[in-house]
């Protein structure tokens, strides 16, 4: 087994968050591009396999999951210390950008020339929010598709379900239908698993 | 503004959903109806949001500043910032739990139903003002920008251009 070289100080940690969180426009997919470039393929210290099973790790906790990968990533070089200087170094380019954006659009935003760009960028950033939604759930779909039909078949009524209480009712409590989606597969995954 | 409850709001609506759009749903139905926040300001914060660097997930912060200024985004980002920590304690018991049938079932059910939820989440905000042609061919050409993998800040610029030359 090779040795991995020896992990960044902390000082060199926060420049580096710093740099990804500078550089990362393009949101999640750009970010977790120059997360994954940086600690493994260009400093090596990480390698591929641990990468993988972080990023696994990453999708069981609730929120961001790069915020998730962050904190692993931090605490697995410098504990408690390690994972404030990756979240701190990933976040203030990137949040003091988005506020002094925020800052700008509000100064403008009652102009006529803003009101009719804005009638254009909303609907084609509800176009890419969705393009991102499909992004995270056609694996899944995948995933079940090559399991056979039923599980596909069960995964889109799992999805149409949600979609026709979200329509039916605007306040209907969307963490509700959440529980229910997951119960619903999670009872199929362990009846399958028993059935083999 | 009541920031308890406006910070319970933001954490409740990251510890209740996963992925940088998950929050959606969960903050529309607290902030919608307490008059704390308008269709517009949602549809403003997601399009600020996704043209700054960084996760999807900050257009939380963003909306916390249109909405309640300097402080209302900090503690949106104190919310956003907590639940992604609970990692840590997952990665003790990730050997043990994190691939079993209930964990991967369970978060498959989870991710679909966000989508779903999701989607008419947006679709209330953009049709907001009405359905329309524009807002058809507009949704369609972010989606298809998107999928082709162009810039998320060369794609507001054409759609502000759009949208001008579609007003004038």
């Amino acid at each position: 087994m090779i040795a991995l070289p020896a992990p960044p100080g902390l000082g060199r940690l926060f420049r580096l968050w710093l740099s990804i969180g500078a550089q990362s426009f393009g949101g999640g997919a750009a970010t977790s591009y120059l997360i994954q470039q940086t600690f493994v393929q260009r400093l090596k210290v990480v390698e591929p396999e641990e990468y993988a099973q972080l990023s696994a790790m990453v999708q069981l906790v609730p929120g961001m999951n790069l915020l998730a990968l962050t904190t692993l990533l931090g605490w697995r070089f410098h504990r408690a210390r390690g994972v404030v200087v990756s979240l701190l170094g990933l976040l203030a380019p990137s949040v003091s950008i988005a506020l002094l954006m925020s800052a700008s659009y509000l100064s403008i935003q009652s102009l006529p020339i803003t009101q009719a760009a804005l009638k254009g960028v909303v609907p084609a950033m509800a176009g890419v929010s969705l393009m991102t939604l499909w992004r995270t759930t056609q694996p899944v779909l995948a995933a079940r598709q090559k399991e056979g039909i039923f599980g596909l078949g069960l995964s889109i009524a799992v999805i149409f379900g949600g979609v026709a209480l979200a329509l039916a009712r605007e306040d209907f409590p969307v963490f509700g239908i959440y529980l229910a989606s997951g119960a619903i597969l999670a009872t199929w995954f362990w009846v399958r698993e028993r059935e083999r | 503004m009541d920031w308890l409850t406006w910070f319970l709001i933001f954490l409740k609506s990251v510890l209740t959903s996963t992925g940088g759009f998950g929050p959606l749903p969960s903050l529309r139905a607290d902030l919608v109806p307490r008059g704390w926040a308008t269709d517009t300001q949602f549809a403003e914060a997601l399009a600020v949001g996704q043209t700054s660097p960084g996760p999807n997930g900050l257009w939380v912060v963003v909306l916390g500043f249109m909405v309640a200024g300097l402080t209302g985004a900090l503690i949106a980002l104190v919310a956003v910032l907590l639940p992604p920590l609970l990692v840590l304690i997952v990665q003790r018991g990730f050997a043990r739990y994190g691939r079993s049938a209930l964990t991967r079932g369970f978060l498959s059910g989870m991710a679909l139903s966000i989508a779903g939820v999701g989607v008419v989440v947006l679709g209330r905000i953009v049709l907001r003002d009405g359905a329309s042609l524009q807002v058809a061919l507009l949704t369609a050409l972010g989606a298809v920008l998107a999928w082709r993998k162009v810039q998320v800040i060369v794609i507001v610029v054409v759609a502000a251009i759009a949208g001008a030359a579609m007003a004038g």
